[in-house]
């Protein structure tokens, strides 16, 4: 069953969120040995939804979803605050 | 006669400049060539990562002098990027092995490397990158971590590097 959200990590510095026909980029350093989420890291979707209000739900669902997929799935050492 | 010889020296070095170049030229085009194009596979992943920490010694990630700029932080690989394309200078990512390693995808779900290995390699990587950089350097660090990648091993090579001049804190463009 697909969670309904797609990662992929295309850059040493990047982490690529796919949600409902949005993406949205991060700016994460993988070269880290730790990996520190927050809700700072998210700002906007990618056009065109770029305008697009992101709630404070949503906000914790898809850093709940990016820790999951991080550290559950791939082993990542991550520290969400 | 003084003058022709002058004129046969500086044409003499003008053709020593040459022909260096040219003899380097084959020299790095085969070294290029040598490099995989695509990931091999691996029996294990200590395999993979013998592999990759044996190649990332061989790629270049050489700068000019004062060319070399670094980042770390949330915003800063964009103004860091702005600035090496606006300055004519370099990220670690803008050098031919920075890219080849990149394009690898090491740390992707289906990379040959555990999450932490990748880590190792790209932290080599990046250690080279600050060890062949020599002159001024550009560090767009503003909010880094202190238990990043720039500041547990960019920095201090840096600091170490007696080919460094002034190690520039750039918070803004």
């Amino acid at each position: 069953m697909s969670p309904g959200y797609d990662i992929s990590i295309p850059h040493f510095y990047c982490l690529e969120y796919r949600e409902g026909g949005r993406v949205m980029l991060f700016e994460i350093d993988f070269r880290d040995p730790v990996i520190y989420l927050d809700e700072t890291l998210i700002t906007a979707w990618e056009a065109p939804f770029s305008t697009e209000r992101i709630s404070p739900e949503a906000k914790k669902r898809i850093l709940a979803n990016i820790y999951d997929y991080l550290a559950s799935q791939r082993g990542f050492k991550v520290n969400l605050s | 006669m003084f003058g022709f010889s002058k004129i046969r020296s500086w044409q003499s070095w003008v053709l020593l400049v040459a022909l260096a170049f040219l003899a380097m030229t084959p020299l790095q085009a085969a070294s290029a060539a040598e490099l995989p194009a695509a990931q091999a596979s691996f029996a294990t992943n200590q395999e993979a990562l013998d592999y990759y920490m044996d190649l990332v010694e061989k790629l270049d990630v050489t700068t000019a002098m004062g060319k070399s700029v670094f980042y770390s932080g949330l915003g800063n690989r964009k103004l860091a990027e702005q600035f090496a394309a606006a300055e004519d200078k370099t990220t670690l990512e803008m050098t031919p092995g920075g890219r080849y390693l990149d394009d690898l995808k090491l740390f992707e779900k289906d990379s040959p490397l555990k999450p932490e290995q990748a880590v190792r390699v790209w932290s080599r990587l990046s250690q080279r990158y600050a060890e062949q950089s020599a002159g001024d350097v550009f560090c767009f660090v503003a909010g880094a971590r202190p238990t990043g990648v720039f500041t547990t091993v960019e920095l201090p090579e840096l600091k170490k590097n007696i080919k460094i001049g002034v190690i520039y804190n750039v918070s803004r463009l």
